[in-house]
């Protein structure tokens, strides 16, 4: 390869690390504290905030035109101009060069147009954050805690599973599996380094790191039970909904549950219909009346992927069902074929779906956004929880180790990380310039790819980088030694460099290959601590091989072929 | 050529040295008592506390017996006396302030309720712990209120400070700081000391933040965070690792390279270990870090000198196996030496300037990477020497050539040399062709 196809590698995965490395910088370094917080609450709570933010702001506007229209518009409102542009071009007209509060609003239309620009604004902002926040860098329970869940293993289900009353040894039984699965899963929904231990005898304590987003915790403590297929009476729903609307009144007990109309058939139910609106919230469509009876109940998946629909494009969950299931889902299909079958989760319907023809074990399945639908379909390929579990306490909680001690620890590393750059500048003079330029490189490249794979950095994690930090000027140092052996007998430094490089490689492949295995291995270990280390050695021995091998070449050839330098600084003394 | 030290001259003495170092590890640990471990590998007792200063001193001399129950935000008086059940509700928002929600209480015939706080301090801001329902006697029994002053609130470091008798107890700020909500966890591996444990806690804390100051909102045992099952996945997979590695090695060195260098590996982490245990540093995940650390380092220290011993092995044809190993150890010297220091420093740094756990990790790390670096001279290299001593030895004894040993070990005793003068013979020649091939290579 010549110089600036190398180059041209460098830069790239630079600029690929830097890619990656921006969402962790600006969370950490360019978001506010309040709008960490805010994004880090319930989608209700985002829908509340934005709702009420856009209706203040609403106010203000009025305000404002009213007392003096010709104003020009405030900065705060940018985004708003943003969308007026958009609206000025789309309708042909001129564009104004000052936007004064008259200008903007002209175009915004009703107030209830303007109200959902402004409302569409922050949720889109929030949202995104939320999104964003589940991609960065994050730091693990130690450093900065995260979130505690205190779940508590609900008995009744046990036994109307066992169809006994539950020993101690059933319960215990059925806790340790849960901790089990829940393990299995946690680490499948991509959190690094949760905690997750027993407490009492029928609790389970988990702690994971960052701000935990409760949506996203509830959905894998789902039961594969609680999805479950229904033939859907179509009649009846049609009869439904006509009473309803006839009769309001009749609708709602007293507690605000739905009311069940005389006429139902005995085995039927009323369950809601629901479709996720943008905030991500369950909004309820309508009534429908399906089957009580159970037409097939989720335990008998096998398998689940996520995929896209060929038409529509949004995501579907194709699954495959197990011999049992596939039997009684062909028995019911062809039973019922022309019919209407309801998909419910948690006793919410989410999809329905006119039975075309009988199905054996491959179905198909819409109605779910693509979180969800993720989240769903490992669920479903995770094993069947023993036993529900219920949240009976969820807190944030702080970190573990004291604040000062991670302050401390931080600006110790910093200072570690200094005196080792001071030092190579020291003692090899220029040579010591490229060695740190790797050694920076390094840790961008580390930091990045720990980002773009969701990894959490705890106290063990940053012992992974020290000896990558460690490692890293080895391979630096490995080369200059031997360059400077090239140098003392009497070659150029052009040919001390070459010979260097070449001499110098397979050392440092060598322990480096060794050191890798080992971390592949141990990275194997499911969750946490270990596998935390692990992967951050991992990731710090392929960069710094490749800052060492790569950049730090590179720039040694640009010096002694390009520039033609007549001594390399290298060393006081040769 | 630069100036050969002889290395493996003193290598009986170095063997002996290490061997003292780790037995009198071993002894030190088991002197001690074992390990000294923390609260990661230890079930033990999950307490929350909210710091809450006692706001009404409650006391009920009537008929019967009287408690009080707190359910939302509803304080309930439950009398049990002559006439069945009486209950007095009184809701704390309509209350609105401690004064008049004490006006409520004295309203119930037998209860005296005394204001401790200002009077104005908010009713909703009652919390109730474990102790509710809270039964009233003559003897006082205190409301808790919640500590709305900013500049009194309870620090994380404090609530650290005063538990500090405990041994190292983990504390985390539950919720905001502005709950003054702590959780708590002690180590209690026996599992029989709940009740001890829980009023330690609670006394340690009345003792440094006043009377009646901590409200126990919930206490229950919880498992290890670092199981023994995983303890044992580790290892495990460690020693997986390891076999791995050691395959590695025989592949691209020779075996007797790989065994030594997870001889010297597997010293290198019991000198660590004899030291922890010795010098009972506490045992905590962070330590399991430590020591995975000085895995990888110990085997990149070694490595790089082995490669200057496979390198030489091939250039300095005729010179015996010990001096070649003296001679690579040498030139690789100043490398191991500038590694080493480099590490050293990044960690020296941690050690003076981190606390707590920080510190015990740096410590770890400071006795692994001195006992990787002089076992990647002192010992690594030597075994691998005695090694192919043995080695060479017995496959000449088998190919039946004992006596031109013996014919030339005489010779070469002559000439002061040993047998590695055979060497030039023996350079195995598949070593030589893969040299040759991996310059072509490249």
């Amino acid at each position: 390869m010549n110089k600036r196809a190398r180059l041209f590698v460098v830069l790239l995965v630079l600029a690929v690390g830097l890619f990656f490395l921006y969402p962790t910088f600006k969370w950490y370094f360019m978001v506010p504290q309040a709008q960490k917080e805010l994004a880090a609450g319930s989608r209700e709570q985002i829908k509340a905030y934005a709702r009420g933010r856009a209706a203040k702001e609403l106010e203000e506007l009025k305000a404002m035109v009213t007392k003096d229209p010709d104003a020009l518009m405030p900065e705060n409102y940018d985004f708003l101009i943003e969308t007026a542009k958009e609206n000025y071009k789309l309708e042909k007209q001129k564009i104004p060069s000052k936007w004064t509060v008259v200008d903007v609003l002209k175009s915004l239309g009703s107030e209830k147009e303007l109200f959902d620009s402004l409302e569409s604004h922050y949720r889109e902002n929030l949202l995104s954050l939320k999104e964003e926040s589940s991609k960065i860098l994050q730091l693990g329970l130690d450093l900065s805690g995260g979130m505690s869940i205190l779940l508590e293993a609900d008995m009744d289900s046990l036994e109307k599973r066992l169809g006994h009353t539950p020993t101690a040894d059933d319960q215990m039984q059925a806790v340790s599996r849960a901790m089990e699965i829940l393990n299995n899963r946690i680490d499948k929904f991509g959190v690094s380094e949760p905690q997750i231990r027993k407490q009492g005898t029928n609790g389970i304590l988990i702690e994971i790191p960052g701000a935990a987003d409760p949506d996203r915790v509830n959905s894998f403590l789902m039961g594969k039970g609680s999805l479950t297929f229904h033939i859907v009476d179509q009649e009846a729903s049609q009869k439904v909904t006509t009473y309803f609307s006839e009769h309001p009144a009749e609708m709602y007990n007293e507690d605000g549950s739905i009311r069940r109309p005389d006429f139902l058939d005995p085995g039927d139910v009323i369950r809601g219909y629901y479709v996720k609106d943008q905030y991500g919230i369950d909004q309820l469509k309508r009534y429908v009346v399906v089957r009580e009876e159970i037409g097939l109940d989720g335990n008998h998946i096998k398998d689940a992927v996520v995929g896209n629909h060929p038409i529509t494009g949004k995501p579907v969950i194709n699954f495959t069902l197990d011999v049992e299931g596939g039997e009684i889902f062909f028995k019911l299909t062809t039973a019922n074929k022309g019919k209407t079958m309801a998909i419910l989760l948690d006793d919410k319907v989410k999809s329905m779906a006119t039975i075309q023809e009988p199905i054996r074990d491959r179905v198909q399945m819409t109605g779910f956004d693509r979180n969800e639908a993720n989240d769903l379909a490992l669920v479903l390929r995770t094993a069947a929880l023993p036993v529900d579990l219920v949240v009976s306490n969820q807190q944030a909680v702080g970190a573990s180790l004291g604040e000062d001690s991670v302050k401390q620890g931080l600006s110790a590393i910093t200072l570690g990380f200094i005196l080792v750059i001071a030092f190579m500048l020291v003692y090899y003079l220029g040579a010591g310039i490229i060695a740190d330029l790797a050694l920076i490189l390094n840790i961008i490249f580390m930091i990045a790819v720990l980002s773009a794979f969701n990894l959490t950095l705890t106290l063990t994690s940053i012992a992974g980088i020290i000896l990558t930090v460690g490692m890293s000027v080895d391979a630096n140092v490995i080369i200059f030694e031997r360059i400077k052996e090239e140098l003392r007998l009497g070659k150029s430094p052009e040919a001390s460099v070459r010979a260097g490089f070449r001499k110098a490689f397979w050392t440092i492949m060598d322990a480096n290959v060794t050191t890798f295995i080992a971390a592949l291995v141990l990275s194997q270990m499911g969750t946490g601590l270990v596998q935390g280390f692990a992967n951050t050695l991992a990731v710090g021995i392929v960069s710094s091989m490749f800052t060492a091998l790569f950049v730090a070449h590179l720039m040694f050839d640009f010096l002694v072929e390009q520039v033609k330098v007549k001594k390399l600084s290298i060393s006081w003394r040769i | 050529m630069k100036r050969v030290v002889r290395f493996t001259k003193i290598r009986y003495i170095m063997f002996l040295f290490s061997i003292v170092v780790i037995v009198g590890g071993i002894i030190g640990t088991v002197h001690n008592g074992g390990y000294n471990l923390g609260i990661d590998f230890q079930a033990g007792l999950n307490q929350r506390v909210q710091i809450a200063p006692a706001g009404v001193e409650v006391t009920y001399s009537g008929v019967g017996d009287a408690s009080l129950e707190l359910q939302g935000n509803v304080l309930t008086v439950v009398v049990r006396g002559e006439k069945g059940v009486e209950k007095y509700p009184f809701d704390l928002k309509e209350a609105g302030t401690i004064k008049i929600l004490t006006d409520n209480l004295n309203s119930v015939t037998g209860v005296k309720a005394e204001v401790k706080t200002s009077l104005d301090s908010p009713a909703v801001d009652i919390v109730a712990g474990l102790n509710y329902p809270l039964e009233l006697t003559k003897d006082p029994s205190y409301l808790n209120v919640k500590n709305s002053d900013e500049s009194n609130y309870v620090t994380i470091d404090k609530i650290r400070s005063s538990l500090a008798s405990l041994g190292n107890p983990q504390v985390q700020i539950v919720g905001k700081e502005s709950n003054q909500e702590f959780q708590i966890r002690v180590g209690d591996p026996q599992g029989n000391m709940k009740q001890e444990l829980e009023n330690k806690i609670v006394s340690l804390l009345e003792n440094s933040f006043g009377k009646h100051v901590a409200v126990v909102k919930q206490s229950d045992y919880v498992g290890p965070k670092f199981s023994s099952t995983l303890a044992q996945a580790s290892i495990s997979l460690t020693l997986t690792a390891l076999v791995l590695v050691l395959v590695y090695l025989w592949f691209r060195f020779k075996l007797a390279f790989g065994v030594s260098a997870i001889m010297a590996l597997f010293h290198d982490v019991l000198i660590m270990l004899g030291f922890i245990g010795t010098f009972q540093l506490e045992v905590s995940t962070t330590t399991i870090a430590a020591v995975l650390t000085i895995i990888g380092y110990s085997l990149n220290d070694t490595i790089v000198v082995f490669d200057r011993i496979r390198e030489n092995t091939g250039l300095l044809k005729g010179e015996k196996f010990s001096k070649v190993v003296d001679i690579s150890i040498t030139q690789s010297l100043s490398r191991t030496i500038i590694t080493s220091l480099t590490t050293l420093i990044a960690v020296l740094a941690l050690y003076l300037f981190g606390t707590g756990p920080i510190k015990d990790f740096a410590l770890n790390l400071i006795i692994g990477i001195v006992a990787g670096t002089y076992s990647s001279i002192f010992i690594a290299s030597p075994i691998l020497l005695g090694w192919t001593n043995v080695a060479r030895k017995r496959e000449l004894k088998k190919s039946g050539v004992a006596d031109k040993i013996k014919e030339v070990e005489e010779k070469s005793v002559e000439k002061g040399d040993s047998l590695e003068i055979r060497r030039t013979a023996d350079i195995p020649t598949i070593e030589r062709k893969k040299k040759g091939k991996r310059k072509k290579k490249k």
